[in-house]
Order: C-alpha cells, then sequence, then structure tokens
C-alpha cells in the first residue's frame, strides 16, 4: 500500500537507508523510467538494464537531492543522462552496435496469431519500425528532448530543467529534430504525406 | 513575422509554449500564410506518427533486482569505492610512470648535451687535436716525435 508521503520525504528517507521508503518510490516511477528506457534504446533488455542502473544511481545519490530542485526532474535528469551516456558509449562500440542493430530489427513488435489482420499488424510494425530509425538516426540529445516531449508530456521548461539547458535551447533541439525527422520519413517512405 | 521564424517556433506554437505577443503574431501569420498553415499540419501530423512507437510495461523484476543490488552494496559499501579508488590509482601510477621517463629522457638528453658540449669545449682548450692518448708514447716513436714536435712549436698543426 502507498502512503501519502511526498517524493522528497519518501527520498529523504532513503537517503537515511530507508529501504521501504526508496521500495515506494520506485513503485511510483519505475513504469515511467522503464517507458523512456525502453523508447531511447528501442530494446527490451537493456531498457532493463538501463532502469536497474538509474534506481541503483537514484539509491547512492539520494543524499545529495535538493529539495528546491523537483523530484521528478531530478529523477529524469539522472535518467535522461544515463541513457544518453549509455547510447554514446554504444555508438562507440563497435561489437556493441553489431548487438545493437541485430536487436533492433525487432522493434518490439511482436505478430500475434489471435489478433485480427496480419496485413495491418505488418504495416503498424513497418510504421514502428520506420519511427524507431528515424529516431535512431537523431544525436542523443535532439532524441531525449522529442522523447519528453512527445511521450512524457514533459513542458518546454522541464525538458530545459532535465537537459541543464535554456528553454531556447530546447525549442532548438525541438526544431531541429522536426527538421530531420520530416527529411527521414520522407526518404523512408517517398511520394507518401506526412 | 517572417517564415523562417514561424517554422523555427511552429512546434512550440502547436505546444502551447509560445508567450502571449510571439503566440498572437503566430497566429496573425498563419492566416495569411497558406506556406506556413500548411508547414503547421505537417509538423503536427509528422508527431502524431511517433505514436506508432510501440508501449511497453516495465517488467515485474525490476524492483527486486535493484532492492538486491542495493543490499550487496549496503553490505559492501567499499567494494564500489574501493574500485573507483583502484582505478584512480591505476591510472595516476601510470601517469607517473610515463612523467618519470619522460623526465628522465628529457634530463638525461639535457645533462648529455651539457656535457658533451664541456667536454668539447675542453678539448679545444687544452688539446684542440685529441693528442692526449699519444702523450705517454716513448719520444723515440713515431707518434712520440710527433706530440713533441707539437709541445715545441706550441700551436696547432
Amino acid at each position: 500500500m502507498q502512503s501519502s508521503r511526498t517524493d522528497a520525504e519518501l527520498l529523504k528517507a532513503a537517503a537515511g537507508k530507508d529501504k521501504g521508503a526508496f521500495k515506494e518510490l520506485m513503485e511510483r516511477y519505475q513504469g515511467r523510467i522503464y517507458s523512456l528506457a525502453y523508447r531511447f534504446s528501442g530494446d527490451r533488455e537493456t531498457a532493463q538494464e538501463l532502469t536497474q542502473d538509474i534506481f541503483f544511481k537514484v539509491y547512492r545519490s539520494a543524499g545529495r537531492y535538493r529539495p528546491d530542485a523537483r523530484f521528478f526532474t531530478w529523477l529524469y535528469r539522472i535518467a535522461a543522462n544515463h541513457c544518453i551516456n549509455f547510447t554514446k558509449k554504444r555508438r562507440r562500440d563497435p561489437l556493441q552496435k553489431a548487438v545493437a542493430s541485430e536487436d533492433d530489427h525487432e522493434s518490439g513488435f511482436c505478430l500475434r496469431d489471435d489478433a485480427p489482420g496480419i496485413a495491418e499488424q505488418l504495416e503498424q510494425r513497418e510504421r514502428a519500425m520506420i519511427v524507431r530509425s528515424a529516431l535512431d538516426s537523431l544525436p542523443e540529445r535532439q532524441k531525449m528532448a522529442v522523447m519528453l516531449l512527445r511521450f512524457d508530456d514533459l513542458s518546454y521548461r522541464e525538458i530545459s530543467e532535465v537537459l541543464g539547458c535554456s528553454v531556447s535551447a530546447v525549442e532548438s533541439l525541438i526544431h531541429r529534430a522536426t527538421t530531420s525527422l520530416k527529411r527521414t520519413f520522407l526518404k523512408r517512405m517517398p511520394g507518401s504525406e506526412i | 513575422m517572417r517564415c523562417s521564424k514561424v517554422h523555427k517556433h511552429i512546434k512550440a506554437y502547436l505546444d502551447n509554449e509560445l508567450s502571449g505577443d510571439d503566440r498572437q503574431r503566430m497566429q496573425q501569420h498563419l492566416r495569411t500564410c497558406s506556406r506556413c498553415c500548411r508547414e503547421a499540419k505537417d509538423v503536427s501530423a509528422l508527431w502524431d506518427r511517433l505514436s506508432a512507437l510501440p508501449q511497453e510495461k516495465a517488467p515485474p523484476d525490476i524492483l527486486p533486482i535493484v532492492m538486491e543490488r542495493i543490499s550487496d552494496y549496503e553490505q559492501r559499501p567499499f567494494r564500489g569505492k574501493l574500485a573507483v579508488l583502484l582505478t584512480a590509482m591505476r591510472s595516476s601510477f601510470a601517469t607517473a610512470a610515463v612523467a618519470a621517463m619522460l623526465i628522465g629522457f628529457f634530463s638525461g638528453f639535457g645533462l648529455a648535451k651539457i656535457q658533451s658540449h664541456k667536454f668539447v669545449t675542453a678539448s679545444m682548450d687544452d688539446d684542440p687535436l685529441g693528442l692526449e692518448v699519444f702523450f705517454d708514447t716513448p719520444p723515440s716513436s713515431i707518434s712520440g716525435a710527433y706530440t713533441s714536435l707539437f709541445h715545441e712549436e706550441g700551436e696547432v698543426l
């Protein structure tokens, strides 16, 4: 059962080695952080590993949290930095890159015999793969800004706090990402409407 | 407002992120510019298209794995710190070794330069032809005759 304690109170308790408090905090946010990691990496196993690392980092950094920052943006900042660094490292490692590109073919999409419309599922899968490759072609910070805006419903100010930049820099990241995505979609599906 | 500026801020406009004045200017422009109006629709459609990305629920075993990792960390809190310390020490040892090699190389090189300079200078002053090695030879030998000739004349041949 969840208590009525705020996130900041739970984190403060976690900093004092209260594992119950940390468990509660994790129950509140693990779904959102996992979704972010999954969308960012495009791979279940990687997302699971990233989520574990992020929460472990959160526990270890709990004592450094200052209540003047909102817990939500503080948590997202750790998550975003970890995901960005992980992807950068993976891009540099050719072996990891090869494994990742093999996983990417799955795109997290499984055909189900019980669901109607195999053709529709295939089309959906194709669309998902195009979106995935378009997002993967973006630089990490642009990709993260898109994820936070489109799927986590963060405002530009919140994204700027998470990414540690100004609101106008976020606007610029989004604008550049939009231009790149448009170009990629037109290239992958020539003649189709955006 | 110019079309290029509208294009740059169009997503922010669609996300209700523009301030009052900018928003009004954007609305005015979109009312009169069909090209920018089309761009706004395209951008909106493009962002809708991203929803094709599949959603995924967090697997149930993340929480127990993290809690186990935390327990392990609490039992051996210095393990992580020790690893960091060892890594730091390893890298500082390597740096120190490289620094020592460089210092050794350059100081040796410098010393050799000074010594050879001293040797050459000394040789040039006292024995410019390096005949010192023949000084102990008997005066009856060719080299003895040669060195005695040199000492008598007192000048460089």
